[in-house]
């Protein structure tokens, strides 16, 4: 399925920023026109520093510089040890616009997994923030990689080079809902698409006002926050410290916020509680994704005058696959898939393959990654008449019924989460005393919700909400056995429910 | 403002946030560990704690909390 985005995503977008849009060969030729075109306006606001375009290109050359005389050159790989600061911002950029791959390592990375990165991803260099320089002294001594400083100075600035579309351009970490996290290696022209999609879907994209309070070690920090920024002549406002969130949002006025939805939640919660957007009146956009996002925030975000997008994406796919634009029409969907890439659902996992696409797994073991080219998602899926995407679970959480019908617990917790009264579910096989295997279901109750009806009720109306769901749904997909907790499930440390296994 | 008031105000907003599971909570229930907050649920507590008591967290991390009567007592000296 390929889709031509001035056609399809033309009537969601302003003509005139569509128009905007350049589909560069490498991130590093987007930079140095960017840089150039936007220089006097704000790049960076971080630690009470405003940063211009000028300014984040001059200090970016300046470490292309200490690159340089380290001896590293275009092909190279740079390991990028840093928190979220505008050090990791402009070291990140000398990186990739010197040519070179940049690795990015999270910054909670002890020494001896610094050490092992360089080995596994060949580094020839680490740009690290000054108070995270000590944990590269194993790599240095052991592994030979020189160690930069993201505060570094001295050096003869370095013009930016020129990168082909196929050059590596960055490593990043996958979230490992697979298993270990990886390293997946994007090309600039993966990263480029993953730029141009983050463009898609929102009206207006320049000039925006971004609050980053994403990990840049993760791609939809890295892409749809920073670089989609830097793409657009945006503003992006670095949060060094989430409890002080609200504070900079006061005094930073956002107008887009890309965030997850248990922190969209909260926000929501809290803006409930004390009677006002805690996100601030300016904020235009949500861009949600991550995992799930329930369709309540969808409706409850729209009633504040804040369009939430839910989206979907993968680390191997250099963040974007497909974006909602019609969220309170489709609010199941993750939307319609972003151009240059194909689509398909075999037994009912989607397929992907397109120039968005990683490489490869640096280092690991590919086997029953990829299938004559295409890239196994893992991820249950469907379209709808329009062409909308919908993800329905992951294919190792399908439970096999007796009867030998399967049953997507993802996709029929979907249902039951619509319900606004519930904040979260989890569908799984029980068995019982008689070893009858049987589907449960389990909620957690929305505690704000719950809280507006009589509380010796609440729990009753509850229950006869998801009887009711329940009763509508195919026999086979009926739970028999549903119970409120009065906790919330045990999750990893992404916020994902760790899933029950009664019957294995 | 009195102790109890501020450990009654402290319940509410552990309410909003932890439901029924709040019920019975005590100075010692643990955060985390006992209540079961989670990562997003703590900073719910801290922002709403900061705008209900007009109080602002400084120089502590989230996780520097551990119970709730940590939480009250840091409330307690901020109020003074």
């Amino acid at each position: 399925m390929q889709y031509d985005p001035k056609n399809l995503l033309a009537k969601y977008m302003d003509p005139q920023d569509l128009d905007r849009l350049v589909d560069y060969p490498s991130l590093a030729a987007m930079w140095k026109a960017r840089s150039c075109e936007f220089s006097d306006l704000v790049a960076i606001e971080d630690g009470g520093e405003k940063y211009t375009y000028a300014q984040l290109e001059a200090d970016a050359a300046l470490l292309r510089g200490a690159l340089k005389n380290a001896g590293v050159s275009a092909g190279d790989r740079v390991g990028i040890l840093a928190p979220n600061s505008y050090g990791f911002v402009k070291a990140f950029l000398a990186a990739v616009t010197l040519g070179a791959t940049a690795a990015v390592l999270p910054p909670f990375l002890d020494g001896p997994s610094v050490f092992g990165c360089s080995m596994k991803y060949g580094l020839r260099a680490i740009i690290a923030a000054p108070a995270l320089e000590p944990l590269c002294m194993l790599a240095a001594e052991r592994a030979k990689v020189a160690v930069i400083s993201t505060e570094a100075s001295g050096a003869e600035p370095e013009p930016v080079a020129e990168v082909a579309p196929e050059d590596g351009c960055v490593i990043m970490f996958t979230g490992g809902t697979t298993g270990k996290s990886k390293g997946a290696l994007l090309s600039n022209a993966a990263v480029m698409q993953g730029v141009l999609n983050s463009a898609y879907g929102c009206r207006n994209v320049f000039g925006m006002r971004y609050l980053l309070v994403l990990p840049l070690f993760h791609v939809f920090g890295l892409i749809r926050n920073l670089l989609a920024a830097l793409n657009t002549g945006s503003t992006l406002f670095i949060c060094r410290n989430n409890q002080d969130m609200f504070r900079d949002i006061a005094y930073f006025k956002p107008t887009i916020m890309v965030i997850v939805p248990a922190l969209a939640e909260m926000a929501l919660a809290l803006s409930k509680k004390f009677g006002r957007n805690i996100l601030g009146a300016d904020l235009k956009y949500i861009i949600c994704g991550a995992a799930m996002v329930p369709p309540y925030l969808i409706r409850e975000y729209d009633k504040l005058g804040v369009a939430l997008y839910p989206g979907y994406g993968l680390t191997e796919s250099a963040n974007l696959v497909s974006g909602n634009v019609l969220p309170l029409e489709k609010p199941d969907s993750v939307g319609l898939p972003y151009p240059n890439q194909e689509l398909r659902i075999v037994d009912g996992e989607l397929w992907i393959k397109g120039r968005n696409m990683m490489d490869a797994y640096v280092g690991e073991d590919e086997t029953g990654v990829w299938e004559d080219g295409w890239f196994k998602t893992g991820d249950l899926a469907r379209f709808d008449e329009d062409g909308f995407l919908y993800i329905t679970g992951r294919s190792k959480e399908i439970i096999v019924l007796p009867s030998g019908e399967n049953i997507s617990p993802a996709e029929l917790e979907a249902k039951f989460n619509a319900c606004s009264l519930v904040a979260d579910s989890q569908v799984f096989e029980d068995k019982g005393a008689d070893g009858r295997r049987f589907l449960a279901l389990e909620v957690v109750p929305r505690a704000a919700e719950m809280a507006k009806l009589p509380a010796a009720d609440a729990p009753a109306i509850l229950m006869s909400e998801l009887n009711a769901i329940n009763a509508k749904l195919p026999p086979f997909q009926r739970v028999s056995r549903i119970e409120i907790r009065t906790s919330d499930f045990e999750r990893t440390k992404s916020m994902k429910i760790v899933r029950y296994k009664k019957c294995e | 403002m009195t102790r109890e008031e501020i450990v009654t105000k402290l319940g509410e907003i552990l309410e909003d946030t932890l439901g029924e599971k709040a019920a019975g909570f005590s100075e010692d229930s643990g955060l985390m560990d006992g209540l079961g907050l989670t990562s997003v649920d703590m900073l719910y507590l801290i922002i709403a704690t900061e705008e209900s008591f007009g109080i602002r967290f400084r120089n502590i991390g989230i996780m520097d909390l551990r119970t709730v009567g940590e939480v009250a007592d840091y409330i307690e000296e901020a109020l003074r």
